[in-house]
């Protein structure tokens, strides 16, 4: 079922006035030759938010990036950095940002220690304290032991986890990374994303794209879905669900007889479907009506013994095939 | 079952024709080798002509030197032309990771590589119809027999050929274009005695028409630009034969390297040259000396200047050891050389000079092309610039940082040279000290350093031209690099645009003596300007023939390279400035007005 109103799903709550968004984009268009890659982009990100950028590839999420990382010279609208203005001010933006590339680049010649020093330079770190905070990025990203390996030599994680400790020399408060886990085993990915946590606990806020799905909803506490170059939803992940009358899948498994519970189950508030599986049941809940907790009282009020009640994380996949259509820019 | 017909199909050719038939490159090149060739030709033309002057009737039969003339341009052309154009043919495939998708497919391996000879052969072909018009003008004056005609145009195409299959194979063996480009030459020039052999050895057993004594050794040249010609039916058989056996030889290893090769890992030749001389450096020291280490190689960690420290710390042609082993390398035998013909009579001996000193020069200029060129290309290619670009570094630092890799080569390369022009001045005072003998050891430097002041001008010149035209070189190298896609565009543009520059003025002069240029310069002063800017390579020609005999006299050679050298110095200088304010665009980053005060702004409102 359609949402009753699509555009309101283009646009996100705004952020408090007495707080300064660390990302601000407003209206931003990017054209590439005869190509309009990103067309009146809006985004606000609070600080300490991860927002997950969501579109297939060729979207537009990495020219957006790219603009915020002051990459991108040809750009209308307005793009801030904690108040700083990405097309007049970039090289101050620069001191603000930690950009991380959908590519490792990789300088074969240098080893990790050398790689690290040489963008602690880079960013003119003083040569005093170097030592020190290149011990800690090492510490944080799990590669201490790897700091007189080869660059060239490390894995794909690795090389990722590098990158991120790259990123974080300076102490940046935004990190922009561009598919920070694309091509990553599941061990590596399942690393990055840990790392990606213990960084907004830190209080880092985050701005990550991805076109894996599953990636994304277990970390970022807002997402914006692209198509096209244009914004097609963006808000908290229940917030999209809430807009587009998405409904959560809880697999239930019952102990005991269940003769006529499938009927029962149908008569609770919120219950879309149920549907029989081989050992178990999966209820389809409408969480505007109610929620996942009371869907438990309710079964519990019916009477039956739960053996295992689980809740399916919201289906981004199908949230994503709601809203595109599988255009590209 | 249904029977599966042979088709007749060349789908990868077809795919590549079309692929350069949208590139705006494939007209600019075919557009910038007709311009040359004809160009070049016409100059001949009249340069033949001139001697008949308004006798028509003596112009009859001067087809020759014309037809000549036109099959020597063309097989200049190939050289140039064909090994930049088939270099890429398997590498670029390799470099894009789609060569494993077409070794999957149902054309076999042998039909790839064929499809891309031919793909590279046929706008080679094209550039060789361009000569047709010339050609016929040739035949129209009389001269030229049919025969000849024809083994031109057989020769011509046989050489194509070779050298496309040559390629091709390097192509096929190699991981990067940079590698088969310089390995097609390097191998064109070890197989040419091979080719010269197999010549002798046709010669000997089919023909039994070899020649014996001097004669014999006049074919050592039977692939050179003048027996490209020929009215014998027997020699440009023969000749075919000795080119199409190696060819088809080529394309049977390519097609074997091609699928063996298919997966190789991209190498830095140079280093892997270098490191394998580190090895036997190090076993020789290790067996002489049982190990001592006098300086030991540590490598620093970064400074405040990173990309630098990277440039000479890191990089192949910019750290101190590998630097002073290119110095050894070209200085030892140069020095040898110049030694060696001290004795012997003064044009000679400053000839050996001249021709050593064009010979370092164009090594110093390739040299600085592949360094200026590659130092933000290969960023690109590595897909690391977005990292420097993305860091609070402004771009001029960067491009600052990078070239100063460049710098130190040139100081490098500059030692040989100014080696050069000390022996020139010598050689120009009659060698004194030589006839000490033994006490030779200790007079000769001293009076070579004495001759500078009786050669001042040329050593000034001489110096100043080191001075100017390799930073020169070096920014337009950059320059280019900066703006090419890819590192191999940009190392081939810069080669052809340098070396055209330097030798397109020569080239028309081709058939007269250095000394027949200065001459007719100096009688007509506008054109002696024109000249002197024209070409950074004329006022290296003035200095060696003017500076040190008294063709010109010192004001007349001052005047010129004074010309020469304010309106090539002021380019330098223009070119860095505009590489160096138009910073950010070239790098493609976004520009702030003053990146300090930003930042300091910046701190001010935290």
């Amino acid at each position: 079922m359609p949402p009753d109103d699509p555009a309101s799903l283009k646009t996100a709550d705004p952020v408090p006035a007495d707080v300064v968004p660390v990302v601000s984009i407003e209206n931003l268009h990017v054209h590439y030759g005869p190509i309009h890659a990103v067309r009146g982009i809006s985004i606000e990100i609070p600080p300490g938010e991860v927002f997950g950028f969501i579109g297939p590839n060729g979207a537009g999420k990495s020219t957006t990036i790219k603009v915020l990382a002051t990459l991108i010279g040809h750009f209308t609208g307005t793009a801030k950095i904690n108040g700083i203005d990405v097309g007049r001010r970039p090289q101050a933006v620069r001191e603000q940002i930690g950009y991380m590339p959908d590519f490792f680049g990789v300088y074969e010649d240098l080893n990790v220690r050398e790689y690290l020093h040489f963008f602690a330079a880079a960013y003119r770190i003083p040569r005093k304290q170097r030592k020190t905070v290149i011990g800690d990025v090492l510490e944080l990203t799990d590669l201490t032991h790897k700091i007189g390996d080869q660059v060239d030599s490390l894995s794909r994680g690795m090389k990722q986890r590098l990158a991120l400790a790259r990123v974080l020399l300076h102490d940046p408060q935004l990190l922009l990374l561009d598919e920070p886990a694309s091509g990553l085993d599941p061990r590596a990915r399942i690393e990055v994303r840990e790392l990606l946590k213990a960084l907004t606990e830190m209080g880092k806020t985050i701005l990550i794209s991805s076109h894996i799905l599953h990636e994304l909803s277990h970390l970022c506490t807002r997402i914006g879905i692209i198509e096209a170059g244009e914004m097609v939803a963006q808000g908290s992940l229940e917030e999209i669900f809430r807009k587009l009358q998405l409904m959560r899948v809880v697999h239930v498994q019952l102990t005991g007889s269940d003769d006529g519970v499938v009927d029962r189950i149908r008569e609770i508030k919120g219950v879309a479907s149920v549907e029989r599986q081989v050992d178990r049941f999966a209820i389809q809940l409408r969480e505007d009506h109610t929620a996942v907790e009371e869907l438990h009282e309710a079964l519990v009020k019916l009477g039956v013994r739960i053996h295992m009640f689980q809740p399916e994380a919201m289906d981004m996949e199908t949230a994503f095939m709601k809203l595109t259509e599988g255009k590209t820019a | 079952m249904t029977r599966r017909w042979p088709q007749l199909g060349l789908p990868l050719l077809t795919k590549e024709l079309i692929e350069q038939s949208a590139q705006r490159r494939t007209y600019v090149i075919r557009l910038l080798y007709a311009s040359l060739l004809f160009l070049l030709a016409y100059l001949e033309f009249e340069r033949i002509l001139a001697v008949s002057g308004s006798n028509t009737l003596a112009m009859l039969g001067k087809g020759t030197d014309m037809f000549h003339q036109v099959v020597n341009l063309q097989f200049l052309g190939i050289l140039l032309f064909l090994p930049a154009l088939a270099c890429g043919a398997i590498t670029a495939e390799k470099e894009r990771d789609s060569l494993t998708m077409l070794l999957v497919t149902r054309l076999g391996p042998f039909t790839i590589l064929f499809e891309k000879l031919l793909s590279r052969l046929v706008p080679m072909f094209t550039f060789l119809l361009l000569s047709l018009p010339l050609m016929a003008f040739a035949y129209s004056l009389g001269g030229v027999s049919t025969l000849e005609l024809v083994s031109g145009i057989v020769m011509l195409t046989t050489i194509c050929i070779y050298i496309g299959s040559l390629a091709v194979m390097c192509s096929s063996w190699c991981g990067s274009t940079v590698s088969a480009f310089v390995s097609t030459y390097a191998l064109g020039l070890l197989s040419y005695p091979f080719l010269i052999l197999g010549t002798r050895m046709l010669m000997a057993v089919v023909f039994t028409t070899m020649p014996i004594g001097p004669a014999g050794a006049f074919y050592f040249f039977a692939v050179a630009p003048i027996q490209l010609t020929t009215d014998s039916l027997e020699t440009m058989w023969m000749q075919v034969v000795v080119l199409g056996v190696p060819s088809l030889l080529f394309i049977t290893l390519g097609r074997l390297f091609l699928v063996r090769r298919a997966h190789v890992i991209r190498s830095n030749l140079v280093l892997t040259l270098f490191r394998r001389l580190d090895h036997f450096f190090f076993w020789l020291n290790e067996f002489t000396t049982g190990g001592v280490v006098l300086v030991r190689d540590d490598v620093q960690l970064p400074d405040d200047r990173p990309i630098t420290w990277r440039e000479t710390q890191k990089k192949t042609l910019g750290t101190t050891r590998y630097l002073v082993r290119v110095l050894v390398s070209i200085e030892t035998p140069l020095f040898l050389v110049l030694a060696a013909v001290a004795g012997m009579a003064y044009q000679a001996r400053l000839g050996v000079a001249a021709e050593a000193l064009y010979v370092v020069w164009a090594l110093a200029v390739l040299l600085i092309a592949v360094q200026a060129t590659s130092l933000v290309a290969s960023e690109r290619s590595h897909q690391t610039i977005d990292l420097l670009l993305a860091s609070p570094m402004t771009s001029r630092e960067i491009i600052l940082q990078k070239h100063y890799s460049v710098r130190r080569l040139m100081y490098v390369l500059g030692l040989p040279l100014v080696t050069i022009f000390l022996f020139e001045s010598w050689f120009a005072m009659g060698t004194p000290g030589l006839e000490d003998g033994p006490k030779a050891v200790l007079t000769v430097p001293l009076a070579a350093l004495a001759s500078i002041f009786f050669h001042f001008d040329y050593i000034l010149c001489s110096v100043l031209s080191v001075v100017i035209y390799l930073p020169l070189c070096s920014w337009i190298a950059f320059l280019i690099g900066i703006k090419s896609r890819s590192q191999v565009r940009a190392l081939l543009v810069t080669l052809l645009l340098l070396f055209g520059w330097a030798f397109l003025p020569v080239l028309v002069f081709v058939n007269d003596q250095p000394e027949v240029i200065v001459e007719s310069l100096l009688r007509s002063p506008p054109m002696a300007v024109v000249a002197c800017l024209c070409s950074p390579s004329v006022i290296i020609l003035i200095n060696e023939t003017g500076g040190l005999n008294d063709v010109m006299g010192t004001d007349d050679h001052l005047i010129y390279t004074l010309i020469n050298f304010t309106g090539y110095g002021l380019g330098w200088w223009w070119i860095r400035q505009w590489c160096l304010t138009r910073s950010n665009r070239l790098l493609g980053r976004l520009a702030d007005d003053d990146g300090v005060w930003a930042t300091r702004q910046v701190e001010g409102e935290s």
